[in-house]
C-alpha cells in the first residue's frame, strides 16, 4: 500500500544512499553522498533512485566546473541546447542567471526540455551557485501519474495521437530573444538560435525506455497534434496541460546553493517559478542525451 | 455498412422541382399535392430529394390529421414519443404548443430527435398549424459538413468514440430536466416513459445507412463520451458542439400555416428558435422509427 | 523591492521566509509556555505581513492549542462538521489508511460561504505519512495586484455568491450525500441542526480589515457572481480562480509531527494535497472568527 504513488522497480533496500521521498506523487531527497566522489556502486543505487522518483535532490555539495562535468558524464553524452550559448570556457555547461533587476527568468512554464528535439535530453542536472533568500523554487509534474489518472477510454483515443513540439514556439507572439530582453538581457544574450527552427513530432503516450511505464509527454513547447488543425488541438491540449499539473501529481524543491537536482525528461515536466523580483539566482546546467522517444 | 445494404440510387426528378435554400442544405419542394396519396414514383423522388437536401420543405399543404398520418406512414412504422402524450384521437400525432405566457419553447436546443434511444427516429415532419407573425423560425445543421470539414487527423481521432446520449438528464448548456424545462410550457402533456430505455450509447462518427456518408451524431441529448469521464469529455464535446452549428452549415426556415418541414435526424441536428414571446405558435408533429440502431 | 529572508526587525522571535510570495516559519517559540504580550505581538505582526505561520516542532496538547488560537480572537464552530469528543473549539480530520477523499482538496478559503467567515485557522499536524499531505497556500493579494488596470476596474464592484455544499464540488455529491457515502474525514452535524448561514454573497475584491490591502477574494465555493447566471458568470469566474493560484503567487508546506500553521483567510487560499493515500493522516484545526468582508 504504501508503495502505491512510487515508481518501485526494485524493493531491495538502498545501502549507500539514504532516500527520502519528499512527496506523494514524486522526488526524493538523497542524503550520505558527496558527488565528487562516487564509487560505481553508490552511483548505481543513485541511478536507481532516479528511476524511481523522477527527480532526485542532494544538498550541500560543493563542485568545481570539472566536478560537475565529470558527475553529468556518468549518466551520458552531454547534450547541448540548440537555441542557448554555453560558458565561454566551458561550453557544455549552461549558466540560468537572473539579475537583480531582471523580470523575466529562464523555464518559467510547465515542460520537458527540449521536446522539439529529434532526441530530447533524457535528463537534466541543475545545480545552484546563488539562490535568492526565499523564493525561485522549481516545481515538478509526474507525467505516469498524468497518464495513469486517465479513463480508459481517452488513454485509448490519445494512444494514437503525435503532438508537434516547436522549438520557438513564439508565446504572446514573442521569439524567445524577444521574451528574453525584458528588465535586462542576460539570457537574451546567450540566445543562439539554430538557422533553421528546430520543431519535432513524438508520440503523445511515450513509453519509458528503461522502466516500461507509460508516461503524458506533453509540455509547453507542444502546439498542437500532428495531422489536426491548432484550433482543433487546442481543447484537448489546455486540457491535458492542465491536467498534468494537478497538485496530486506534484512536488516541489527549495534551492540552497550547493543544492543539486537531477530529473528525467522522459517523465516528468517542470516548472520554474518567478517570484523573487530584485535578488538575483545563479544555477548551472547540463543537459544528458536522450533517444528518439517511441 | 451492414450486409445487404443497398444505397439510394439517384435519379433525375421528373415530377417535384427542388429549390434548395442555403449553401449547406434544405430544398423547398413544388408540384406534389401532399393531401392526396402519393404514387410510388412521386415517393421516391420525395424520398430522394430527402437525401440530397437533408431538410426538404412543402408550404401551403393543408393536411387534416388522417392525411398526415397517411402521408407519414409511408415512409415507416410511427415513432411514439416516450414522454409526451399525442392527439386524443391520433396519438400518433404530437401537437407543439407555445401559448402566448408559456416561456419554454419544445426543442429550443441544437439536437438529433431521440438520440437518447437505442434505434433513434430516423426523420421527423413538422407541420404548422398557428405561427406567430414573425419568429419561430427553425434553424438546421448538416452534420456530413460538420465532420468532412474536420482534418484527417481529427476525423481518426472520433471515428472509433462513441458517446453516451440520455433521455432525461440535464441537457448540455442547461441545468435542469424534463419537468423543470416544460414546467413553462402549460401546452404540453408530458408522460412517464415507462419502460423504455431511455439512455443509450452511439458512434460520434455515424455512416448513413442510405448514403454512406459520415456525419458527427451528438447533440444536446450528449451527456459524454463512452469510456471517458465527463470532465475529460467536456473540452472535446464542447470545441464539436461549436463547430457543428457554424453558420457555413446552416438553414434556418421560416413557418407559416400549410408549411411541412421533413428532416433527416441521421445526419441534421436541429434548432427551434424561442423569440416570439407573447404569441401563440401551434405544430403537429410526426416521428418516424429508426430502422436499426447507428453504426 | 528587494526582501530579506531573514526580517531583522523582530527581537523576540526569528522569521524565516518560505516562498517569494509568501509563508514564513518562525522560530524561538515555544507554544506549550505562555506567551508575553510581547512575543504575541510579534507573531501577530509576523502572521499578518506573510500571511501563513509556521511553527516547527512544537509539543503541543489540545488546551496549549486551544490557549494560543484563543489569543486570536473568539473561535468560530464549523457549520458542518462535528467536533471532537471533549473539545467543542476544535476539529479533529482524519483521512485513514483506506480512505480515498481528501477534505480540502481544492483551493479554497476557509467558510467563504458564512456572512462572517473564520479570519483564520489554526492546524496541528497530529500524525503524519512519511510523505505526502503537504498543504500549498496562494497569495490573493498578489492574485490581485497582478491584474491588469483594465480588470481591476471590471471587477470592482463584483461580488461572488459563495455556496457551502456547491452543486459543483468536484465530487458530484452535497454534503449529505457524501456523509452518507461514508466519504468525508469529519461527522457531519444533522443538517436540521446547522444554525449558521451557507450561502453568502461577499465582494470578489476584499480590503483587508487590518493591513488594508486588497486581495481576490474568490475560491471553490464561488459559484457565480452576483446578480448573473451561471453560464455568464463561468468564464470570468475560471479565469480568476486558474488566476488566484499561478505558481509565483503560492508555497508549500510539508507537514511533520508538531507543525502548528496559522493561516489568514482573508488574504490566502490554501490546497489540502491528496497524494499519501494508504496512509493515514490527522489534524487538529481551530478556526477564529471573522467579521463580514467588504
Amino acid at each position: 500500500m504504501s508503495q502505491l504513488l512510487r515508481n518501485s522497480t526494485d524493493t531491495a533496500p538502498y545501502e549507500r544512499i539514504t532516500v527520502k521521498p519528499v512527496a506523494g506523487a514524486m522526488g526524493a531527497e538523497i542524503e550520505g553522498v558527496d558527488l565528487s566522489q562516487l564509487d560505481d556502486a553508490t552511483f548505481a543505487e543513485i541511478h536507481r533512485a532516479w528511476l524511481e522518483n523522477n527527480v532526485i535532490f542532494f544538498r550541500g555539495q560543493t563542485l568545481t566546473p570539472q566536478q560537475y562535468l565529470r558527475f553529468a558524464k556518468r549518466w551520458g553524452d552531454i547534450h547541448l541546447h540548440p537555441y542557448m550559448k554555453g560558458m565561454a570556457d566551458n561550453p557544455e555547461i549552461f549558466e540560468i542567471i537572473k539579475t537583480e533587476t531582471e523580470t523575466k527568468n529562464f523555464g518559467n512554464r510547465w515542460h520537458t526540455d527540449q521536446q522539439f528535439c529529434p532526441e530530447p535530453a533524457k535528463a537534466t542536472m541543475l545545480y545552484a551557485i546563488e539562490v535568492p533568500a526565499a523564493g525561485g523554487d522549481t516545481m515538478y509534474s509526474n507525467l505516469y501519474r498524468a497518464y495513469e489518472s486517465l479513463s480508459d477510454g481517452m488513454k485509448q483515443m490519445l494512444s494514437g495521437l503525435k503532438t508537434y513540439n516547436m522549438g520557438d514556439r513564439k508565446y504572446g507572439g514573442k521569439s524567445r530573444a524577444e521574451r528574453y530582453s525584458g528588465g535586462g538581457d542576460t539570457m537574451a544574450g546567450r540566445v543562439a538560435p539554430p538557422r533553421e527552427d528546430m520543431n519535432s513530432v513524438h508520440p503523445l503516450i511515450r513509453t519509458h525506455p528503461e522502466t516500461g511505464r507509460k508516461a503524458l509527454y506533453i509540455g509547453s513547447h507542444t502546439d498542437r497534434f500532428d495531422g489536426l488543425t491548432k484550433e482543433e488541438s487546442e481543447p484537448l491540449r489546455k486540457f491535458l496541460m492542465q491536467h498534468a499539473r494537478r497538485p496530486e501529481f506534484t512536488c516541489r524543491f527549495r534551492w540552497q546553493p550547493g543544492s543539486l537536482a537531477l530529473w528525467d525528461n522522459r517523465c516528468c515536466q517542470h516548472y520554474a517559478v518567478n517570484d523573487y523580483h530584485g535578488q538575483r539566482r545563479h544555477m548551472l546546467r547540463i543537459t544528458i542525451k536522450g533517444d528518439t522517444p517511441f | 455498412m451492414p450486409e445487404g445494404r443497398q444505397l439510394w440510387n439517384f435519379r433525375p426528378y421528373e415530377t417535384i422541382e427542388v429549390a434548395r435554400i442555403a449553401g449547406a442544405l434544405g430544398a423547398e419542394i413544388t408540384g406534389a399535392d401532399l393531401t392526396k396519396p402519393l404514387t410510388d414514383d412521386l415517393y421516391s423522388e420525395i424520398y430522394q430529394a430527402f437525401l440530397e437536401n437533408q431538410v426538404i420543405f412543402f408550404r401551403d399543404q393543408d393536411l387534416t390529421p388522417e392525411q398526415f398520418l397517411a402521408f407519414a406512414k409511408r415512409w415507416g412504422g410511427i415513432h411514439l414519443h416516450p414522454y409526451m402524450k399525442g392527439l386524443d384521437e391520433h396519438p400518433e400525432i404530437l401537437e407543439l404548443i407555445k401559448t402566448e405566457t408559456d416561456t419554454y419553447a419544445f426543442g429550443s436546443s441544437w439536437h438529433s430527435d431521440q438520440m437518447f434511444a437505442p434505434k433513434p427516429a430516423k426523420c421527423t415532419m413538422l407541420l404548422g398549424r398557428e405561427i406567430p407573425p414573425a419568429g419561430g423560425d427553425t434553424m438546421f445543421a448538416n452534420m456530413y459538413l460538420a465532420y468532412e470539414t474536420l482534418s484527417d487527423g481529427m476525423k481518426a481521432m472520433l471515428r472509433p468514440l462513441k458517446a453516451l446520449n440520455a433521455g432525461d438528464k440535464k441537457r448540455a448548456g442547461g441545468d435542469r430536466n424534463r419537468a423543470e424545462r416544460y414546467s413553462g410550457a402549460s401546452g404540453m402533456k408530458l408522460k412517464d416513459p415507462g419502460n423504455i430505455q431511455t439512455e443509450s450509447v452511439h458512434p460520434i462518427v455515424r455512416t448513413h445507412p442510405d448514403t454512406g456518408r459520415l456525419g458527427l451524431y451528438l447533440g444536446s441529448h450528449t451527456q459524454h463520451i463512452d469510456g471517458f469521464t465527463p470532465e475529460e469529455s467536456g473540452p472535446i464535446l464542447a470545441y464539436l458542439r461549436e463547430h457543428c452549428r457554424r453558420p457555413e452549415f446552416i438553414c434556418r426556415f421560416r413557418w407559416a400555416p400549410g408549411s411541412l418541414a421533413i428532416w433527416d435526424n441521421r445526419c441534421v441536428q436541429h434548432y427551434a428558435i424561442n423569440d416570439y414571446q407573447g404569441h401563440r405558435r401551434r405544430m403537429h408533429r410526426i416521428t418516424i422509427k429508426g430502422e436499426e440502431a447507428p453504426f | 523591492m528587494a526582501e530579506a529572508a531573514l526580517n531583522t526587525n523582530y527581537e523576540r522571535i526569528t522569521v524565516k521566509r518560505i516562498a517569494g510570495a509568501l509563508g514564513a516559519e518562525i522560530f524561538g517559540v515555544d507554544l506549550a509556555q505562555p506567551l508575553d504580550d510581547a512575543t504575541f505581538g510579534e507573531i501577530y505582526r509576523a502572521w499578518l505581513e506573510n500571511q501563513v505561520i509556521v511553527f516547527r516542532d512544537q509539543d503541543i496538547t489540545p488546551d496549549h492549542h486551544l490557549a494560543f488560537a484563543k489569543r486570536f480572537g473568539k473561535i468560530h464552530p464549523h457549520p458542518f462538521n462535528k467536533p471532537m469528543e471533549g473539545y467543542p473549539d476544535i476539529l479533529e480530520m482524519t483521512k485513514r489508511e483506506t480512505d480515498t477523499y481528501n477534505h480540502g482538496g481544492r483551493w479554497h478559503t476557509d467558510q467563504m460561504y458564512t456572512p462572517q467567515p473564520a479570519k483564520a485557522t489554526m492546524l496541528v499536524a497530529r500524525e503524519m505519512p512519511p510523505y505526502g499531505g503537504d498543504t500549498m497556500f496562494s497569495n490573493l493579494y498578489r492574485a490581485y495586484e497582478t491584474l491588469s488596470d483594465g480588470m481591476k476596474t471590471a471587477i470592482a464592484g463584483l461580488k461572488g455568491v459563495n455556496n457551502g455544499d456547491s452543486k459543483k464540488h468536484e465530487s458530484g455529491m452535497t454534503r449529505a450525500e457524501r456523509a452518507k457515502a461514508g466519504i468525508g474525514q469529519m461527522p457531519q452535524i444533522d443538517p436540521t441542526d446547522i444554525k449558521i448561514q451557507t450561502i453568502s454573497t461577499h465582494p470578489i475584491v476584499r480590503t483587508h480589515p487590518e493591513t488594508k490591502r486588497k486581495a481576490l477574494y474568490i475560491g471553490s465555493h464561488t459559484e457565480r457572481f452576483h446578480g448573473m447566471t451561471d453560464e455568464e458568470s463561468d468564464p470570468l469566474r475560471q479565469y480568476l480562480l486558474d488566476h488566484s493560484h499561478r505558481p509565483e503567487f503560492t508555497m508549500r508546506l510539508r507537514w511533520e509531527v508538531g507543525t502548528v500553521t496559522l493561516w489568514d483567510n482573508r488574504c490566502c487560499q490554501h490546497y489540502a494535497l491528496n497524494d499519501y493515500t494508504g496512509f493515514r493522516r490527522r489534524m487538529h484545526k481551530i478556526t477564529i472568527c471573522g467579521d463580514t468582508p467588504f
